[in-house]
């Protein structure tokens, strides 16, 4: 990901400007992780916040019995760690294939919050839905499939005139979908090839409303 | 009030009875004024009539033509009266089905914007001049339709399937509709330990890819036989959808690596290149698979996914497999054998020290079978079923059982459903100890029960895919996500 494409993402993702997003991605380290590579243990003192970018990080807790239990997950646009103060790790942090992430330090994230109201607002929203999926979790909701986000994604960003301009970055449009830039690219390749979208350097056009429409599910 | 959206899935997801309920309760069916409410109530007497016979089935045609005509607005809209008149001709009327043609055909040609894409309004065109009985007038403007928009392969396998029912209905021979199918799907496989330098085996992968021209390659990408013919695939530009039975570095420090550094560049550009990957592995409660059961359940998921896809595209699936001379074949591909669907072998000598995974099981006591569970068990249900498939444990208010023949997962299924229409009915299909399995994977299995209202079993992708290996006249559609401690679970349906 090149450093302009994950500004925007960041962008996106925080709903917020490019300059506020370049002082994100500033305070911010991309780093890569492997299978069961381990980011935090049960009982440390968490110090970082992370922004899952692609695969999958598990919050396992080691019962009293010695028994792995899985507590929850966090996937492509979804932020976990210690916030907003420093705080005990309650669980182990393990990585579920491959992950990468932004990191940043809790410590100065609360600064940047402080310094670009614009930045709480977009981690208002992102923290909002993530209490929504769980909330979804525990209701046993049905909620829309990937695909579905990322076309619900595209229709809500396109508005009643059915343009984006200039076209969306695949990598954020799918973080705010909550899936991964694969997925997103995919689904987006998929709407080009039958003709229910043009995109072009410009801007991205929505040809056909009702087809779209019929493909969030 | 349930809406439309959601009334649109419970029928895709093969639920028509549920959905016309619903349909009729939320007040749709008396929106005669509401275009969007009209169409829906064609397709949905049309997927009734479909599931009917003789002369209801005719009626029920009759009576989806109607609500699609319905639905046509004055001067609008080809997609209604395209469907109105089909189903008219399905419905025995062909005098009405022809005037509502001909009206499509002034509606196209009086209207630029006709269609919702370049392809659908060839495609419509084409349609109006089949039930016209103008055959080769229609055929020209398909083959122009493909022309324009020649990978909206999920349009022309619409299309496709359409005018199979037309041409039924007229008696007239649909072969030719075969050129226009979309590319077969094509399920990889084959031994590690074979000699990548001998040119007649490239040869030979490349002569069945330029044969059978697969647009779509399903498998995973060990040394050796993956990778040649993944890379055949690749180059014959078809897409390569990958399954590995271990996350990525470790498939790669398995299955790739220790038989030769080469590969390993070839992996990593094969998976860059893939459009799609999908990882299986153990839950963090469990110990790592081995090496044989866990390539069984991988394939089993890859060669569901081609036999989906290519009945979703209505082409044909095939499978291709370079195999060590005198191996036997592997339990999977049996699997594949028992459906009947083309396959090709490519038998070639194993390079010594080479053997067959199968042989190295060691002392895996895990395999591969389903936990099948049901909240709120009725126990006059278990009367229904076999006296050898009545074992259900008890867990909390629920019941589960474990089957290892996947193939009673839908007697079992049916049967309960058929006992009570609402019981809530979810399975998972993975690698387990059937004395003991593993906590997540009942309780992930718990999870997808809780999420079912009825009228279908609930699943998630990688047991969907297995299933598929051994589903007759089931639908299994993707109808959502399930979020779980594991993260978002994609949920399939099985009705």
């Amino acid at each position: 990901m090149t450093a302009s494409d994950r500004i925007a993402t960041l962008a996106s993702f925080f709903s917020c400007s490019p300059e506020e997003a370049a002082k994100v991605d500033a305070a911010t380290r991309l780093v890569h992780y492997r299978h069961k590579d381990i980011l935090a243990h049960q009982g440390d003192l968490g110090a970082k916040l992370w922004i899952v970018l692609a695969g999958r990080a598990q919050l396992q807790i080691i019962g009293m019995d010695g028994q792995t239990k899985l507590l929850a997950s966090h996937g492509p646009g979804e932020l976990f760690g210690a916030f907003p103060n420093e705080r005990i790790v309650i669980s182990d942090v393990v990585v579920h294939n491959r992950l990468s992430v932004l990191e940043i330090a809790t410590a100065n994230m609360t600064r940047l919050l402080q310094e670009e109201a614009r930045i709480g607002n977009g981690l208002s929203r992102i923290l909002g839905r993530q209490y929504n999926a769980l909330l979804d979790r525990m209701a046993a909701r049905i909620t829309l499939t990937a695909n579905g986000r990322v076309y619900a994604e595209l229709l809500h960003e396109a508005g009643a005139q059915g343009t984006i301009s200039p076209p969306p970055v695949i990598a954020a449009l799918a973080l705010s979908a909550q899936t991964t830039r694969e997925t997103g690219s995919r689904a987006i390749n998929a709407l080009e090839r039958r003709g229910i979208i043009r995109r072009d350097d410009e801007q991205l056009e929505i040809l056909s409303r009702n087809l779209l429409e019929e493909l969030v599910i | 009030m349930t809406s439309l959206t959601q009334i649109l899935s419970l029928a895709r997801a093969g639920n028509p009875a549920r959905a016309w309920a619903l349909f009729h309760s939320s007040g749709w069916d008396v929106r005669e004024d509401d275009p969007k409410a009209l169409t829906l109530k064609g397709r949905l007497l049309k997927d009734q009539a479909k599931a009917s016979e003789g002369t209801e089935r005719a009626r029920l045609y009759g009576l989806a033509a109607e609500a699609y005509a319905a639905a046509v607005e004055p001067g609008r809209d080809s997609y209604p009266l395209i469907n109105a008149a089909a189903l008219a001709l399905l419905g025995g009327k062909p005098e009405r089905s022809g005037a509502l043609a001909k009206e499509t055909l002034a509606l196209i040609d009086g209207d630029p914007d006709q269609g919702e894409n370049a392809y659908w309004r060839a495609a419509t065109r084409a349609e109006a001049l089949l039930l016209l009985g103008e055959e080769a007038a229609a055929r020209a403007a398909l083959a122009d339709g493909i022309a324009k928009l020649p990978y909206a392969w999920e349009d022309h396998a619409a299309t496709l399937g359409q005018f199979e029912l037309i041409l039924a209905e007229q008696g007239s021979d649909a072969a030719w509709l075969d050129r226009h199918r979309p590319p077969p799907s094509l399920y990889f496989s084959g031994i590690i330990g074979l000699d990548a330098a001998d040119p007649a085996i490239r040869e030979e992968v490349d002569a069945i890819i330029r044969r059978e021209r697969p647009g779509f390659g399903f498998g995973a990408l060990a040394a050796g036989a993956d990778i040649l013919i993944a890379e055949a695939l690749h180059r014959a530009g078809a897409e390569l959808h990958i399954t590995l039975p271990y996350p990525v570095d470790r498939f790669r420090e398995l299955s790739v690596t220790p038989y030769g550094e080469r590969w390993g560049p070839r992996f990593d550009a094969l998976l860059e290149a893939a459009i799609r990957v999908e990882v299986l592995t153990e839950l963090p409660d469990e110990a790592e698979r081995s090496l044989a059961i866990a390539v069984e359940l991988a394939d089993l998921v890859a060669m569901g996914q081609c036999v989906r896809n290519a009945g979703v595209l209505r082409s044909r699936p095939k499978a291709l497999t370079i195999t060590g001379q005198g191996d036997q074949p592997r339990r999977q591909h049996q699997v594949w054998s028992d459906t009947g669907h083309d396959q090709y072998a490519i038998p070639v000598s194993r390079v010594a020290g080479h053997h067959s995974i199968a042989e190295a099981s060691g002392t895996e006591i895990r395999e591969l079978a389903a936990i099948f569970w049901v909240d709120n068990l009725d126990p006059d249900a278990l009367s229904l079923l076999p006296d050898n498939a009545r074992d259900f444990r008890p867990a909390g208010d629920a019941h589960y059982r474990i089957m290892t023949d996947l193939a009673e997962l839908q007697s079992t299924g049916r049967r309960l459903l058929q006992h009570d229409g609402n019981s809530r009915l979810g399975f998972v299909i993975d690698i387990m100890d059937t004395q003991a399995p593993a906590a997540s994977l009942l309780e992930q299995a718990a999870d997808l029960s809780r999420a079912a209202s009825g009228e279908a079993i609930l699943t998630d992708f990688k047991s969907a895919m297995a299933l598929t290996m051994q589903s007759v006249g089931q639908t299994i559609e993707e109808i959502g996500e399930l979020q779980t401690a594991s993260g978002p679970l994609p949920l399939w349906s099985i009705a």
